[in-house]
């Protein structure tokens, strides 16, 4: 897994204080095309934190690709912002207010992904995916329709309103398989890869750069592939290549160029050097996808029987599978609550890609 | 780094490298001898003070597998404490790291006193701190960015002092 400062934006982004403006973006689009289908109820009302880790939260456990601020929706044209952008502008806007604003921990997730302040009572942001994010954007006339389908040079017209447009065509493969980009790492450790140069001969998968995520759509398609591919070649169900998917986007975004800035781990699996010789990673393939995708395959293998062999089949298989997977064999450091959050809650959208792959 | 004058001698028996087969790492300083072994099931330390031994196991852990030119046991002082310090890998695909200390005057293990989710780095802390380091603390519970921390060591464990200077 990259280090959670990876997801963390610091790029440059619009501030809070920027007059509104339209964000439609090509993935916005396809959300929109796709009928801004409801994303599965992620409320959890125990959950308190920042509004920043609230955004975090949420975009990683829906897949979102935009934020809607739920008090622009009255207004004609409200700003709708990547998850990243939006933790950037709110980082920066904290900042500006000093020490003391900063870090609050007064937000909880409410029904849909709703972001909440619990101080005020009043929800503030809202994923686009969801039914709540959609009425924002049909209020707002913000959305629109989209030609084409994923990969095939989807274009988004500007600003067209999403009320009475024509039934949006079908989408093939469901927008929450691919991961969204991270953010880079506020340091680089001296034995991090992070700084590698990238490289990679023609036609090999290749990442944008070395964050959680960077890659585009078609690179991450082709990384499920080889998961799947290496997987079945290895002897897994499609629900064993399900819960590898699942890891893999939790752990590198389907990026096979992402590393971590803090340590050496580094591709689909984000194996440190040493723990990923094991299984067949050195210097000369560490970047080659389907290197990375073989030797993930047959870690997942071997964390499902120690699993297994110690009494976590069935309904607990895939948990304690991605726990040792974080963890190693002690399973004290939280994996386990980690699979709860990021790996399980994904694995039946992956499987049912993996049954529609043949 | 502080290794600087604690660690009077560290040294491999059979030749360099953190491999099991390279032998156990063994640390010493005037009559204190710490011999740590890593075996197929875990990591076995040996600490001998004087004519008196104390041996501990830790199933599941390895010696840090990262080359972060820090070596991976040291005997330091905390204020009027020795401590034997030995820095732990889990044996996750990319975490976790914790830092096992032993109290070498009792012979006693104080067990995991700090968790990191990179490597452990022992710094020095200060006028009002003996002992310091810096970690990154297991994400826990909520998927939270996590911060680069400055810890000191304080009544038996390494209490957080904020974020790390960089």
């Amino acid at each position: 897994m990259l280090d959670r400062e990876d997801v963390t934006g610091r790029d440059p982004a619009p501030g809070l204080d920027a007059p509104p403006t339209v964000k439609v973006t090509e993935d916005l689009a396809r959300v929109a095309a796709a009928g801004l289908a409801p994303a599965a109820d992620v409320g959890r009302s125990e959950f308190r934190g920042t509004v920043v880790e609230a955004i975090q939260d949420v975009a990683q456990r829906t897949g979102s690709v935009g934020f809607v601020s739920a008090g622009l929706a009255g207004q004609e044209r409200p700003r709708v912002l990547e998850p990243q952008e939006l933790v950037a502008a709110i980082e920066r806007a904290e900042s500006s207010l000093g020490p003391a604003a900063e870090r609050r921990p007064v937000y909880t997730i409410g029904e849909g992904g709703a972001i909440v302040n619990t101080v005020t009572g009043r929800t503030e942001y809202v994923p686009v995916h969801t039914e709540a994010g959609k009425a924002d954007l049909e209020k707002a006339h913000v959305a629109a329709p989209v030609v084409g389908t994923p990969g095939e040079g989807a274009r988004a017209p500007d600003a067209a309103p999403l009320q009475g447009a024509q039934p949006p065509p079908a989408v093939p493969i469901d927008e929450r398989i691919y991961a969204p980009r991270g953010g880079a790492p506020r340091e680089v450790a001296r034995h991090s890869h992070y700084n590698d140069p990238i490289q990679h001969p023609d036609g090999e998968p290749s990442g944008i750069s070395r964050r959680y995520g960077d890659a585009d759509r078609d690179t991450q398609r082709r990384c499920m592939d080889l998961v799947i591919e290496k997987g079945r070649e290895r002897g897994m169900s499609d629900h064993e290549i399900a819960l590898t998917l699942a890891i893999t986007r939790v752990e590198s975004g389907f990026n096979p160029d992402a590393a971590a800035g803090s340590t050496s781990a580094s591709g689909l699996g984000q194996f440190i050097d040493r723990t990923g010789r094991p299984y067949g990673l050195d210097a000369g393939n560490r970047w080659n996808a389907g290197a990375q995708a073989d030797a993930l395959v047959r870690h997942t293998q071997d964390n499902m029987a120690l699993a297994r062999s110690r009494g976590h089949g069935g309904a607990d298989l895939d948990r304690y599978t991605y726990a040792y997977h974080h963890d190693g064999p002690s399973l004290a450091y939280g994996g386990l609550a980690l699979a709860d959050r990021h790996v399980v809650p994904r694995i039946a959208m992956y499987e049912e890609y993996v049954r529609n792959h043949r | 780094m502080l290794t600087q004058g604690t660690a009077l001698l560290v040294g491999w028996l059979l030749g360099a490298g953190p491999s099991p087969a390279a032998g156990p790492l063994v640390v010493t300083q005037g009559d204190t001898r710490a011999e740590i072994a890593e075996g197929e099931r875990g990591l076995s330390i040996t600490l001998t003070a004087g004519a008196r031994q104390a041996r501990w196991t830790y199933d599941g852990l390895s010696l840090d597998p990262e080359e972060t030119g820090a070596t991976d046991a040291e005997l330091v002082r905390a204020g009027a404490r020795r401590l034997l310090l030995v820095r732990a890998y889990s044996g996750g695909a990319h975490c976790c790291w914790s830092l096992l200390a032993f109290d070498v005057a009792q012979r006693k293990a104080l067990g995991s006193v700090l968790e990191s989710q990179r490597p452990i780095e022992l710094v020095e802390g200060g006028a009002d701190c003996a002992l310091a380091a810096i970690a990154e603390p297991v994400d826990r519970e909520a998927g939270l960015p996590a911060e680069r921390t400055l810890y000191c060591f304080q009544r038996g464990r390494f209490r957080p002092r904020g974020p790390a200077p960089r």
